[in-house]
């Protein structure tokens, strides 16, 4: 079975790993700053990668592959959460560290996923994929620096009601030219001024690294679109 | 003397299986307490599937009798990680088959009845199952591979020695697909 399934998983050289080239070089640096900024507010390791084919192995299959060779989240916290997709096979997956199984059960990510597929469907993937890390960071603590911040409030309607609009302030900010990119940039948390990081470059980022000996143990939820 | 010498040698020598094959062992009972804990994980999800499937699908009453039954005969099949052997792994595998084939049937049924399928409840209830499933499908092939540490362990010289002179484990049961057809045929609970 291993020699018929044998797709590789690639290099964790950063949170945003884009094999299938679905975001530009601007989005994919302002996601990686925000995810690394996510990490050292909450040591949470969410990790988008999304792949051109999975050469005939399924998707669960290939997820727990990746995030067993890439340990995402602390050791002992075991808190990292994988963004998989899979263009060609149009599927995606999102796999939820053990220790975040709590904060972001099955249902959850089944909804998150199904809130992605209309975009996906569109073929506008960075707004699917920020839509579903925007829920994600939201459900495990994180806080969008300078961005509007849901209140904390009892009743799940509000707050979802403010993660839309703040969502889509994302993304019309994501659409609009360079003085767009800059805010959406200081929404997300840094500055798009200083030295791009791109996961295709590999280029050095400061930000400590990702995958710390976290363990999955197939939680999350899988969908197409 | 001197082959007394020579026996504590040979002992000093074959002791690399002291601390390696117990480690093992532990390892195997955690990860089959895992696979145990997720098949629970899964017969809990099916009360709350049936009695919700029941309320757009009262026709299919047989194929809901199954899954109850199927169920329960599943949950009463418990292995201590202690009496993991052949025989309590093959009733396991079967008890735990049978429930899936049961549940791989009510989800083929479902599919005529749209009203269900968009029912929001029973969406969860999918996406739990689905989770649930691969879960096990994880657990499974953690397992797998423990007992194949340890099997190595055991069989394989020199930690073989040690334990076929003091700790005389035997090999630990893999998972038997005695039903392979019906694992096979078992739908996927996909949609």
């Amino acid at each position: 079975m291993g020699s018929l399934f044998a797709k590789d998983v690639p290099a964790l050289r950063g949170p945003v790993v884009d094999q299938a080239g679905l975001l530009s070089p601007k989005v994919r640096s302002a996601l990686a700053r925000t995810l690394f900024d996510i990490k050292n507010q909450t040591t949470n390791e969410i990790v988008v990668l999304t792949v051109d084919s999975l050469e005939g192995e399924n998707i669960d299959g290939y997820s727990i592959k990746v995030v067993d060779q890439w340990k995402l989240g602390q050791e002992g916290k075991d808190n990292g959460v994988l963004m998989l997709i899979a263009a060609k096979e149009r599927k995606m997956r999102i796999e939820v560290g053990r220790g975040l199984e709590g904060v972001l059960p099955d249902i959850t990510t089944g909804r998150i996923i199904r809130s992605m597929r209309p975009h996906f469907k569109n073929g506008d993937y960075k707004s699917g994929i920020i839509l579903g890390l925007t829920q994600i960071i939201e459900k495990t603590g994180g806080t969008l620096h300078n961005a509007p911040r849901a209140k904390q409030r009892r009743s799940g309607r509000g707050s979802s009601g403010l993660l839309i609009i703040v969502v889509i302030i994302l993304l019309l900010l994501f659409r609009g030219g360079s003085a767009g990119g800059l805010l959406a940039g200081l929404l997300l948390g840094s500055s798009m001024g200083r030295g791009g990081y791109s996961s295709r470059g590999g280029s050095g980022y400061s930000g400590g690294s990702f995958g710390s000996g976290g363990g999955f143990s197939g939680g999350g939820a899988s969908g197409d679109w | 003397m001197k082959s007394l010498i020579l026996g504590f040698f040979i002992v000093f020598l074959t002791s690399c299986g002291m601390q390696s094959i117990p480690k093992s062992l532990n390892e195997v009972e955690a990860k089959w307490a895992e696979v145990q804990n997720q098949y629970k994980r899964r017969s809990d999800l099916i009360p709350n599937l049936v009695s919700t499937v029941k309320g757009y699908a009262s026709h299919e009453k047989d194929t809901l009798q199954a899954v109850v039954e199927a169920r329960a005969k599943a949950t009463s099949v418990n292995i201590n990680p202690e009496n993991l052997n052949k025989e309590s792994m093959e009733k396991f595998s079967q008890a735990q088959g049978g429930l899936s084939s049961a549940l791989g049937r009510l989800m083929v049924v479902v599919e005529k009845y749209p009203d269900l399928k968009a029912n929001s409840n029973f969406r969860d209830l999918q996406v739990q199952l689905e989770g649930t499933e691969n879960r096990i499908t994880v657990a499974r092939n953690r397992y797998i591979e423990s007992i194949k540490t340890f099997n190595n362990l055991i069989t394989v010289p020199p930690t073989s020695w040690y334990n076929s002179i003091f700790l005389k484990h035997e090999k630990k049961p893999q998972f038997q697909v005695t039903n392979l057809k019906e694992v096979e045929n078992a739908p996927a609970v996909k949609f």
